[in-house]
């Protein structure tokens, strides 16, 4: 039976495969059934979350990250083994070029669920499996095996779940040591532990903590939280990382070199840049700024995340540690907006706040 | 280096065949709920399972039929080399197709997209000797492979192909009596990046 489904499915694959009858776009359209909707017909992310058959929380679904995680805001002076630290720093001196996942393709390891992708989730009750847009995948077993003792190290960890009072929380061990935990450049080694836990705090709204155990490179447990939101009438799209990857031959030079680059900017300039900028990303996410003169430095934050110093390069022009531009666009004598230069990323940001 | 790093594993897994893993993972953790023969063995011979709206059920881990002994530790179909081994007649290829089979073969496959890390694509993820996990819900099954921690999506035949072209395909699939046909399009085929065998033999 097992190799007639192969057979069957394989000749079929080949022989129909090119045939016609195919239509419209991709499917990031394509109605969800079943979903609870607005009087206007759209999708009623406020509701209630779903349950699965076995009375436990549904999460199902194509989920898109609403409030990243930020590691910098989390971890404190002395959290860091030395070693790590050097090493973190290291990564950033190098501008990440050596940045496993987003350089070298491969799979983002124990921060996927917390990362900036879009993943999917697929729920059985012995079984979660989580997709992500870049073809990797992950597997939460939920029926009741303990984690393996001594496992071959993996990208992926090994992952078992429990649910607790609507929540699933996740222990997962055995990663190997070769992914990075943001792109900052946070090391881990082979005794990382983390314990995940997601909740649906409604239809369209899910929270996940992360708890990070690594005593080999931070001295305490800690943790992160971001929160996801539902992509309903939507799915993944194929990201492969390896297609066209031409970026490693360019990626040189070292965050020092924009020291030789600096230059002076008066305080008194600096100080007119403070405020809140913020817009939309093209494909709509949103995006937000805040400055921070600071004496004869400018700092800025981004997304809330923590404070990073900025290296100026013009009067109203400075460069961020990780390598977009930002450039303070004047109108009728004040300053009006922030564009941003980066990859992938070229915006206009409007003020929307001026110093308190 | 990456490449080269990968020629090495391709090379590794057509001439010397795949190095088993270490035991002390979930390998012989017993699936519940399976049937067994009277030893204790699982019954490959009894009835399909069925899901709760009565469809056979597809989940579980899938491995390649042991036809010609296979890779070491794993059985290979015939079609991961010859997609046409079944076909009494071969592949009813056209001849630019057939020249660029031969031209393939004649360079070792060297230039097979699993060699860049590339995904395969659907058709080759049928016949490579990594093991292959069936997860199966109501609207979606889920292929999960071992080859790059990848997967492929299948969907059921309410929803239409859509037009972008992908390395796996975009899937849907239709039941006809007992038998599910999967109808995966557009891909990525011939000469664009997909092969659909390793072009060796």
């Amino acid at each position: 039976m097992t190799m007639g489904f192969k057979r069957g499915s394989l000749i079929v694959l080949c022989g129909l495969a090119l045939i016609a009858g195919c239509a419209s776009g991709q499917w990031l359209n394509y109605p969800t059934p079943g979903i609870p909707r607005l009087p206007d017909g759209k999708p009623n992310l406020a509701a209630p979350a779903p349950k699965a058959a076995d009375g436990q929380p549904d999460l199902s679904g194509v989920w898109t990250i609403n409030t990243a995680a930020n590691l910098a805001n989390v971890l404190k002076p002395g959290d860091v083994q030395p070693w790590a630290e050097a090493l973190t720093k290291q990564r950033q001196e190098n501008l990440g070029k050596d940045n496993p996942s987003s350089v070298h393709c491969l799979p983002f390891g124990p921060s996927l669920a917390s990362a900036t992708n879009f993943l999917k989730i697929v729920q059985t009750q012995r079984l979660i499996v989580i997709l992500s847009e870049d073809l990797t995948y992950r597997q939460i077993f939920l029926d009741g095996r303990g984690l393996p003792i001594d496992p071959n190290p993996s990208f992926m960890g090994y992952s078992v779940g429990h649910w607790e009072e609507g929540t699933l929380v996740v222990t997962t061990t055995g990663y190997n040591e070769r992914t990075w935990l943001d792109n900052a450049g946070h090391p881990h080694t082979e005794s990382l532990r983390t314990i995940e836990r997601f909740h649906r705090n409604d239809f369209g709204h899910l929270e996940i903590t992360e708890t990070f155990d690594d005593p080999k490179t931070y001295t305490r447990p800690w943790t992160i939280k971001a929160t996801r939101e539902l992509m309903p009438e939507s799915d993944l799209l194929e990201y492969v990382c390896n297609e066209n990857n031409k970026d490693i031959p360019h990626l040189v030079g070292k965050a020092s070199d924009a020291n030789g680059a600096a230059v002076e900017v008066a305080p008194e300039t600096l100080a007119t840049y403070a405020g809140v900028y913020a817009g939309t990303r093209p494909g709509g996410r949103p995006i937000r700024f805040e400055i921070f003169p600071s004496g004869r430095e400018l700092w800025f934050s981004r997304d809330g995340a923590a404070r990073q110093r900025l290296t100026p390069i013009a009067n109203t022009k400075f460069l961020t540690p990780a390598g977009p531009q930002l450039e303070f666009l004047e109108e009728s004598g004040k300053i009006a907006a922030l564009q941003v230069y980066g990859v992938g990323l070229d915006v206009r940001l409007p003020r929307v706040r001026e110093a308190k | 280096m990456r490449n080269v790093l990968h020629r090495g594993c391709l090379r590794a897994t057509y001439f010397l065949g795949l190095i088993g893993c270490a035991s002390a993972q979930w390998l012989n953790y017993p699936t519940p709920g399976v049937p067994k023969t009277p030893s204790g063995l699982v019954n490959l011979g009894a009835p399909t399972l069925r899901t709760a709206d009565g469809k056979p059920d597809f989940s579980g881990m899938w491995e390649a039929e042991n036809i010609n002994g296979g890779q070491n530790d794993l059985p290979v179909a015939p079609q991961f080399g010859n997609i046409g081994a079944r076909i009494e007649s071969g592949v009813p290829y056209q001849p630019w197709a057939a020249e660029l089979r031969d031209a393939r073969f004649a360079e070792h496959s060297k230039d097979d997209p699993s060699t860049y890390c590339l995904p395969h694509g659907v058709v080759r993820t049928w016949t490579y000797a990594t093991l292959k996990k069936i997860v199966q819900v109501p609207g979606l099954i889920v292929l999960l492979d071992e080859h790059n921690a990848s997967y492929g999506k299948y969907s059921p035949m309410t929803v239409h192909c859509p037009k972008t072209r992908t390395q796996h395909g975009t899937a849907i699939r239709r039941r006809r009596g007992r038998a599910t046909l999967l109808l995966s399009k557009p891909l990525a085929f011939g000469m664009d990046s997909g092969w659909i065998n390793a072009a060796v033999q």
